[in-house]
Order: C-alpha cells, then structure tokens, then sequence
C-alpha cells in the first residue's frame, strides 16, 4: 500500500475482548478467602468505572517502506542494530498506528490518587495499562481486515507491531509518528519529553509480511538488560493469518 | 480494645476497624496512642507483604484505613501535633517517564508511616527537581523511573543537586521497575529501594525513626 490510508477507528469499552480474570491476577490477590471477597469488590466497581469512562479510539495510517525508514530512524537515537532493522525493510505493508482511551479515565484516575482511594486507583490504573494493549489488538485486527478485503494477505503473511521504546528502539521517535499520523484530531497529544497525553496510549508500527521476517535471536547489546523477554512470546503468539 | 483495633487493620476489616477506632474517641482515649497503635499495625501489614503472605491490595487497603482513621482523630489533635511530621521527603518521576503507580505507593506509604510527602509529578527535570528541593526542603529525596532511560534522567538529576550545592543536604534513594543497586551507584544515589517498603526503611532509617 502506498502511503495513502489513514482511518480514525471508534472502538465500544464493551466489544474489546477483556479478560478480567487475568487482570484480577496481575492486580494481586491473596489466598485469604475474607480479602478475596472485599478486592473482588472493589475490583468490579473498578471494572464499571473503567468502562464507563474508556472512549477506546485508535488511527491507523499506512506508509511506505522508505517513508517509515525515515520515521523509524526519528531524532538518531536508536541502538545501531534492532530487531526492526531487519525487519521492515523485508515487509509487505506497513501502517502506523496511534491508539488511547480518552482523557475522562485519566483524569478519573488522578482523581481518584488524590481523594485517596489508591486501592481504586492502582486497580483502574492496571486495568487501563492492559486495556491499552487490548485496544491496540483490535486496531491491529482491523488492519487484517483491511488488508485481507484487498487481497494483500495469504497464508504466509504474519503481522506484528513494534513501539518506540521498545527493543532499542528510542522512545523519541515517536515525534515522526506524531507527524505522519496527526493524532491530535483525536486528542492526543505528544510534549517534549516524548510523552503522550492522555498516558494511557500506544504509538507504534504494524508490519506485514511473510511471517519468517518477524523472527530475531534476542542477542542485541540491550537484551542483556532486558527483564521480559517477552518478544519471545510476542513472536509466538503473533497474529497469524 | 487497642489489640482489637489493630488486628482490624492487619485483616482489613474496615467497618470494624472505624467503629473501635470512634469508641476509642468516644471515650477520650489519647489520640496519639490510637495513632500509634495503627502505624504499628501498618508496620505488621508490610511485615505480611515483604513474607508473601500480603499483595499489593492489602497493602493499600490497609493505608486507606489509616488515612480515614487519621481523619476521624485530626479535630482531636493540637494543631501542632498534626503538623508535627517525623520527617520530609520529595519524591517524582523522572524526566522522559510517566510510569507512577509504583511512585504513588511509595508516596501513600510514606505517608500513612508519618512523614511529610511532597510528590512533585511525573517527567520531573533536574531543574524542576531543584527548584523543589529548595522550596520544600526535604531530608531525603526519591527518584521514581522504570525507563531505561531513566538511568541517565537519574544521574541527570542528581548531578544537578549536586551543582546546586544541595546534595549533603538530602539523601536521595531510587526506585522503579528496572532500577538496580547497580544504576543507583552508576547515578550517584545514596541507594536502591526495590519495594515501597524498603523506600520507607531507607528513610525511617536516614531520618533516624526507630
Ligand atoms: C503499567 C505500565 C505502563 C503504563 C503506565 C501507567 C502509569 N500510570 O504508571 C503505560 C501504559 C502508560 C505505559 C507506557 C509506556 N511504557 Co510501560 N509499563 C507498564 C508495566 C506493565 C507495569 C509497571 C508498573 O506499574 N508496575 C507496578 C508497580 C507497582 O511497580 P514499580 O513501578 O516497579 O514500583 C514498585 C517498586 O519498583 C518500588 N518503587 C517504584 N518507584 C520507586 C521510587 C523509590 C524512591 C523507591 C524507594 C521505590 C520505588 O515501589 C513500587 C511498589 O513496591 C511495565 C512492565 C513491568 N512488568 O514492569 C511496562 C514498562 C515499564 N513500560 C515500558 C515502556 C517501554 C513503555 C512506553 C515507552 C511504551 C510506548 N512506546 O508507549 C510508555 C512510556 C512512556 C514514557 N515516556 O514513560 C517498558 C520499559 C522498557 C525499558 N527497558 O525501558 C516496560 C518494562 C515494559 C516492557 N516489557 O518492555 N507503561
Ligand atoms: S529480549 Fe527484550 S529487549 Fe531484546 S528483543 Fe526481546 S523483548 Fe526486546
């Protein structure tokens, strides 16, 4: 695809796939039966404050290889050698994609650290780290859509997306991003220090193409200083069309 | 009652524990006894958290229960009393990161364990950081970061203290996902808390609190 593409995607809180359970877990809970009874309680108001507050919206704006060379290397300060060196220059398409949950939650949440209410907070607070993700599948999943209705998809084609700050990628190149995808039409806005507002947002790349172009050996300089590792799975468990 | 009151708090009972805590009231009992007692219970409470046996929910409960017992007791105190803080701390995240909700809990601790917390924010820059320092002028000073970047945003920070002339005034501790024992000696920090409870030992321990 050329360049051309850019859509702006209202999502529903409702429709995005959460699995709370899992949330619940990464929150933390005791195996103290009478503590279990009082956090599943806060933990579902959290959950319906949350949803009535998330204004999940993404964009997605194509781009080509030699136009993303120039966003991907963004104000020079990226690790010499990174996983996406390699990679985007071998894709099939590409898009940048741009994704938050509104300024209401955030603020709700700020909110919340200031009345106090920091067991509320910390809760709505993970919630929204993992919606985030959540959300960014769902763009990620439209994308495929797009792609497979114009017949640029086959068996072998895998997609994957990668975020400055990541994998030696420097978080500042998030400032082309910023100017090729002009999010601020949906309120987002990016400040000097290279962070977005409203925070719970994600910026990043979807790449396409024939899935052996995603798999890397995790022997960069900086993966020594890495403590997930988590491309691992990322690579496992990439969407596979 | 002073028993009961407590282990309200370790097993986060909060109706219980309110309730004790306005009979306590109720029959003029010293407010800075009452108080005492639930710092102890706090401090038990860290003690099932550092074990395992407590996660990061009961830790915060547990404070929210403190604070609205702090609540209830403040028309009692003196006014002094009330003011009377074991010791100051600024904290804030560093330049270029955002990530707070571990900041926020080492604040709220530090808080509910009687010192006066001054929590400056996120993407805080050496300047900032100064400026603060000497407005507020705090014993000790937490530096928050879970970027990468945050190493470098950290020596930034505390060689700018350091230029300011203000570094033997303060000791300063670091913290956050990534951090080490390693960076806080790369960054020139005084050291490396890897949990809100240690960040409160760290500075129990330099302002000389029990
Ligand atoms: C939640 C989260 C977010 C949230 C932040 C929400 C918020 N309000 O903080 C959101 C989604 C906004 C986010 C954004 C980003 N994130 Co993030 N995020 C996380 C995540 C999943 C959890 C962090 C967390 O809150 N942990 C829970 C708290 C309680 O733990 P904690 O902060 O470590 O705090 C404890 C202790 O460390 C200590 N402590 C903390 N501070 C201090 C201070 C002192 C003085 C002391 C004594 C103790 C202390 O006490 C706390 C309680 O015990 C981590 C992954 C992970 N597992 O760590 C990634 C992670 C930190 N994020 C990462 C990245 C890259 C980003 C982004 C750049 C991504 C992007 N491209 O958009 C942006 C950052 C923008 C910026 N400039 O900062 C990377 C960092 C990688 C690196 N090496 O630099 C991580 C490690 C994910 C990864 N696997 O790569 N993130
Ligand atoms: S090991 Fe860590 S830093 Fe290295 S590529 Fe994988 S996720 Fe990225």
């Amino acid at each position: 695809m050329s360049g051309t593409m850019r859509e702006i995607i209202h999502l529903s809180s409702e429709t995005l796939l959460i699995d709370w359970n899992l949330i619940l877990k990464k929150i933390g809970v005791s195996g103290n039966k009478d503590h279990i009874k009082i956090i599943n309680d806060i933990f579902r108001t959290a959950k319906e404050k949350f949803l009535e507050s998330c204004n999940p919206t993404g964009i997605i704006s194509d781009i080509t290889i030699e136009e993303f060379d120039a966003v991907y290397r963004g104000e020079g300060k990226n690790e010499s050698l990174t996983p996406l060196t390699a990679i985007f220059r071998r894709a099939d398409n590409l898009a940048l994609y741009i994704v938050t949950l509104g300024n209401v939650l955030s603020q709700m949440i700020t909110d919340l650290i200031k009345s106090n209410s920091i067991t509320m907070a910390h809760m709505m607070d993970i919630i929204a780290s993992e919606v985030t993700e959540i959300v960014a599948d769902s763009i990620q999943n439209y994308y495929i859509k797009k792609l497979s209705e114009k017949d640029l998809i086959n068996e072998r084609t895998r997609v994957l997306r990668y975020s400055p700050g990541y994998c030696g990628w420097h978080i500042s190149a998030q400032k082309k991003i910023f100017k090729h995808v002009r999010p601020e039409e949906i309120g987002i806005s990016l400040n000097d220090g290279f962070i977005m507002d409203p925070l719970k947002s994600s910026s990043g790349v979807m790449i396409s193409g024939p899935g052996e172009i995603h798999n890397f050996k995790n022997n960069f300089i900086f993966c020594q200083k890495c403590e997930t590792h988590n491309c691992r799975e990322r690579i496992k468990a990439g969407t596979l069309n | 009652m002073f028993e009961k009151l407590m282990d309200a708090i370790v097993n986060i009972r909060e109706k219980e524990a309110l309730e004790i805590t306005q009979t306590l009231i109720d029959g003029n009992e010293n407010v800075i006894k009452i108080l005492d007692n639930c710092t102890a219970a706090i401090a038990r409470v860290g003690k099932r958290f550092e074990a395992g046996e407590y996660f990061l929910p009961e830790l915060l409960m547990s404070g929210e229960i403190l604070k609205k017992i702090s609540e209830m007791v403040k028309p009692k105190l003196e006014r002094e009393v009330v003011s009377k803080k074991l010791g100051k701390v600024l904290i804030g995240t560093v330049k270029g990161d955002i990530h707070d909700i571990g900041k926020n809990i080492v604040s709220f601790l530090l808080d509910i364990h009687g010192f006066e917390v001054h929590d400056i924010g996120i993407d805080i820059s050496p300047g900032k950081f100064v400026e603060e320092i000497k407005d507020f002028q705090p014993q000790v000073v937490g530096l928050s970061g879970l970027l990468t970047l945050a190493y470098d945003s950290m020596k930034n920070t505390i060689q700018a203290i350091e230029e300011s002339g203000l570094r033997n005034s303060v000791k300063i501790m670091i913290g956050g996902g990534q951090m080490s024992e390693k960076i806080s000696n790369y960054a020139g920090a005084d050291a490396y808390g890897k949990d809100a409870m240690q960040g409160v030992t760290l500075v129990k321990k330099w302002i000389g609190v029990d």
